[in-house]
């Protein structure tokens, strides 16, 4: 393969490189797909004193590739950590993510029905009045930041009311809060409550104690939703302590939270960016939705990579990972790879096949890829019908090599009248 | 007690290419109305990946 010099400077181990535009960005993974498929990098610059990283990576950016090593599961490990930086405190919070089967399976497994493709079908309708009584909050107001009003509320509430059946609205604000907050542990915004970690962990701790109480409520009245079933889940077998309890629904709350937000933000600012596939999807909205949210995915994943732990030598694209390497999975490097999807840098919504990975691949796959669909549908809905149009200006960016994140995005639209006609 | 299904000549996995969930006919899809015993190819058209929603022709056999 030759080497030839990269367009722009190649430093993934650089906090510099991921203040650079998307874009940007882009144009350096295209290089590496072309002609390094299997790069090595430095270890990570630290996000704070205290949190050097040792050792270097290995970064897999072609579309096959990802998917070779995610299939693996077993030369691949989860258990030493998923981010390309080094956190072993932080990741004792996050449960079944950072484990192999086969306690990731059977820890998935207490929740994974919920959150099916087919359970998610059924509550289509439930997630749909949901955004309806949120944009009758938002409409009539005709400016704002929607991430504020909008993009946080709506899986804070799916959340907290459908599948916890938690009501209380101090407590839901805890939870998105939080939730939030868990994602954008570096963000000089939280600076004031220490150093990254702690950052992380003072989330972890107010989500955590709603979880205790919760626990104990579905104890005492057990009901159908998710905590009872992890309640009972603790009584069938899948014993977890009072600690993974408490890690196993903060790992819930940050993913079911912040990752959709950011999916919504994307979808509203790539239709925007993109007028001509925005009046393609008004043709036939109900005919082209599901594919304006696949290619939305695909252009903009909010998660940019997971990382592995190689168990054993592995030979990939010429080059030996060896034992104990970090191999880091470039999931937006690999949806635009153009040895999978034609013409990767045309946004379109008709695109077929599409079969991005933004959700991953493998027995990691998220599991909350259905209701992260189901809840950017319904909210470009409701902004199709009842703020039509909708202008938003630049978005504020979150700083990081992990979360592709929308902090604000600031939006006018012609103040409406609430929901009654609306679809 | 009833006699176990067979699963002589189901034994083919199919994987979804879309998020890598293997098919097994000896346990078929309970949740989506599939019994155990399935052969991929009797399933209906109609159903999809339990784990990504993807359409039955989104997965191809398995090795």
């Amino acid at each position: 393969m030759s080497k030839t010099a990269p367009p722009v400077d190649i430093d993934l181990s650089s906090l510099k490189f991921w203040a650079r535009p998307y874009a940007e960005r882009e144009r350096a993974f295209h290089w590496l797909r072309d002609h390094d498929p299997v790069s090595w990098h430095r270890p990570p610059e630290p996000l704070a004193p205290g949190l050097e990283n040792a050792k270097g990576f290995w970064a897999i950016v072609r579309y096959e590739d990802i998917k070779e090593v995610s299939r693996n599961a077993n030369v691949f490990s989860s258990a030493q950590g998923v981010f390309l930086d080094d956190f072993p405190q932080l990741e004792t919070i996050l449960s079944f993510i950072v484990m192999d089967d086969p306690r990731h399976q059977a820890l998935r497994n207490i929740t994974q029905k919920a959150f099916s493709p087919r359970n998610i079908r059924r509550m289509e309708q439930q997630i749909d009045t949901m955004a309806t009584r949120i944009v009758d909050e938002v409409a009539p107001l005709g400016k704002g930041d929607l991430c504020e009003l909008v993009f946080k509320q709506l899986p804070g509430r799916v959340f907290a009311e459908v599948f916890v059946g938690l009501e209380d609205v101090h407590r839901r604000e805890v939870l998105i809060e939080g939730a939030e907050q868990l994602g954008a542990w570096a963000d000089p915004s939280y600076a004031h409550i220490g150093p990254p970690l702690a950052v992380f962990q003072d989330a972890a701790q107010r989500i955590m104690k709603i979880a205790f109480e919760e626990a104990d409520r579905c104890r005492r009245e057990p009901d159908d939703n998710l905590m009872s079933w992890i309640v009972r889940a603790q009584h069938e077998g899948q014993a977890m302590n009072e600690a993974e309890l408490g890690a196993f629904f903060t790992l819930l709350v940050g993913a079911a939270n912040d990752t959709s937000r950011h999916a919504m933000a994307h979808a509203v600012l790539n239709l925007q960016h993109h007028p001509d596939q925005k009046a393609r999807l008004l043709e036939d909205f109900d005919g082209r939705i599901d594919g304006a949210v696949e290619e939305s995915l695909r252009w903009s994943p909010p998660l940019m990579h997971f990382r592995r732990t190689a168990l054993e030598d592995f030979e990939l694209g010429g080059v030996t990972i060896k034992t104990g390497d970090k191999v880091v999975l470039w999931y937006c490097s690999a949806n635009r790879d153009e040895r999978e999807f034609p013409e990767p840098d045309r946004f379109d919504i008709l695109r077929s096949p599409n079969r991005h990975l933004s959700f991953g691949h493998g027995p990691h796959y998220c599991m909350g890829a259905a209701l992260g669909r189901q809840m950017v549908k319904s909210i470009l809905r409701q902004f199709t019908n009842r703020m039509p149009d909708l202008v938003v200006g630049e978005p504020a960016m979150l700083l990081s090599n992990f979360m592709n994140g929308v902090l604000s995005l600031e939006g006018t639209w012609t103040p409406g009248a609430s929901s009654s006609g609306a679809r | 007690m009833s006699a176990p299904m067979s699963t002589a000549g189901t034994a083919k996995q199919w994987i979804c290419e879309n998020c890598g969930f293997v098919y097994d006919p000896e346990l078929g899809d309970p949740d989506g109305d599939i019994p155990p015993g399935t052969a991929f190819e009797d399933i209906p058209d109609t159903w999809f990946c339990p784990i990504c929603g993807a359409s039955k022709r989104d997965f191809v056999p398995l090795g």
